[in-house]
């Protein structure tokens, strides 16, 4: 034994890994594609935590899609998720309790505007009291019309651009009812 | 024991039909070994020569399979507006660790390595083997079986563009363990009753059998027990994107296991891609490029809008 020597075992190099390069790929992806669906920031703007003046629980938004279509609702719940953030809105629509889960950065939800604050902050987060028939707030509709005919009056000039989505919408809206 | 006698019957074949006589004495120049820096043990002595080269493919042609780090899921929305669940997974530094021929193991296969590994946290044996293949050494290692056009030297670098978006593929991975659960969870049954005098028994199986004959319960009866952590594949997933510079791979839907798993991704079986698309044997990258300058591939989703057809 002790004229044996001890063999040294001669081994490939090993190549740097390129771990490095993208350590955490969702984060990566899911950064880029909000990049992507919000190129200004505006509207992550609107849902994010940082900003005081965010929209949230207990607001009426109204939600434009990309085939002019609007629906517009109490939010009873925002769900922070990066690019898959979406709201839930309520609305009492033909006499029937409606909802909708929104995603915010969906291509085809054309714009998202806050039609009237909540009057008195929430104490919860998520407002699903409203659902029972004594908390229902039933139909939102009359203040989304008043918030719509006010922003016509203010922008003026832009009235006769979006005037005819308009007209369609609120004829839809006659129709429905 | 299988394997044994298939490698005995080819390599008697082998002898049989081949010539070993053939064999060119030049045979250690022509084994191509691309990482090596140099030769740290002879090659195997066979008259066999794989180079490193594109080919033509066949419809019987069979090429190898990936592995792939699981990264975890996203979803995304196509050019169309529609929302496509997808996981991410990351082929980690793929290399053709060894390579096994009729005329020595009895069958052709790749043995793929993925990922990086020390030393010391490997056994001799398993040292020995890489230090003999002249290749690092490696997390995972898996076989392949591929046809004899497909096979590829020794140290090759498997790279993400070894798949074309949008073609299929099946993934092989080790499920999820769920630990004990009961027949509803594991087997889809029913359970029984909420109400109507139900005591005791709202998710119990039910009847496991007959009555005195056959007066015992078949083998393989649906019952509880533990669930999950079995190798499952999940056949004809979709490539929906390729990026070559992080070698990250975009799939639509699910692939089994948690992040971090081990997946194993080979050509479907099913709905087959066409050959004339596909590199074969595999994509061999430019000496001179750039990896990181090179831009994600994106899979045709055709154009026809999914959702005007359907009004």
């Amino acid at each position: 034994m002790a004229d044996q020597e001890k063999r040294e075992i001669t081994v490939h190099p090993q190549i740097p890994s390129s771990f490095s390069k993208c350590p955490e790929p969702l984060k990566v992806i899911d950064t880029a594609e909000q990049y992507k669906l919000d190129p200004t920031g505006a509207r992550s703007r609107l849902f994010s935590r940082a900003n005081p003046e965010r929209a949230g629980a207990g607001d009426i938004l109204l939600v434009t899609f990309r085939t002019g279509e609007p629906f517009s609702g109490v939010c009873l719940s925002v769900r922070h998720r990066g690019p898959s953030t979406s709201i839930l809105l309520r609305n009492t629509v033909t006499r029937v309790g409606t909802e909708m889960l929104v995603k915010v950065f969906s291509p085809l939800v054309q714009s998202i505007e806050v039609a009237q604050r909540a009057v008195k902050r929430p104490r919860r987060a998520r407002l699903f009291y409203l659902r029972k028939p004594e908390k229902d707030m039933g139909s939102v509709q009359k203040i989304v019309d008043g918030y719509v005919r006010q922003r016509a009056s203010l922008v003026g000039g832009k009235t006769q651009s979006t005037g005819g989505k308009q007209t369609q919408g609120k004829r839809g809206k006659a129709s429905k009812r | 024991m299988a394997a044994l006698s298939r490698g005995l019957i080819s390599r008697f074949r082998a002898l049989s039909i081949l010539n070993p006589a053939s064999s060119s004495s030049s045979s250690a120049e022509q084994w191509v070994r691309r990482f090596s820096a140099e030769a740290l043990l002879s090659p195997p002595d066979s008259g066999r020569v794989i180079e490193a080269a594109s080919g033509v493919m066949n419809p019987t042609s069979k090429r190898t399979g990936i592995i792939a780090v699981k990264c975890g899921m996203t979803a995304q929305w196509d050019k169309w507006g529609a929302r496509v669940p997808l996981s991410v997974l990351w082929v980690d530094d793929n290399i053709v660790c060894q390579v096994k021929t009729v005329e020595k193991e009895g069958f052709f296969a790749l043995q793929i390595g993925c990922g990086q590994k020390k030393e010391k946290h490997l056994t001799k044996p398993e040292v020995g083997h890489f230090r003999s293949q002249g290749v690092p050494m490696k997390r995972k290692l898996r076989e392949f079986p591929v046809t004899e056009d497909a096979l590829i030297p020794v140290g090759t670098s498997l790279g993400v563009r070894h798949f074309v978006p949008g073609q299929y593929v099946d993934i092989q991975g080790i499920t999820m363990g769920k630990g004990f659960q009961g027949g509803m969870k594991r087997w889809g049954f029913k359970g029984m009753p909420a109400s109507h005098g139900a005591s005791l028994s709202h998710r119990s199986i039910g009847s496991t059998g007959q009555r005195d004959a056959p007066g015992k319960v078949f083998k393989g009866k649906k019952m509880a027990g533990r669930m999950g952590g079995k190798r499952r594949t999940v056949k004809n997933v979709f490539v929906y994107r390729v990026d070559p510079a992080r070698n990250l791979m975009w799939v639509r839907g699910q692939v089994p296991g948690a992040e971090g798993n081990f997946v194993f991704i080979k050509d479907a079986v099913y709905k087959k891609p066409d050959v004339s698309t596909l590199p074969f044997p595999t994509y061999f990258a430019a000496e001179d490029e750039d990896p990181s300058s090179l831009e994600p591939l994106i899979a045709d989703l055709g154009e026809v809008d999914p959702f005007m057809v359907a009004d």
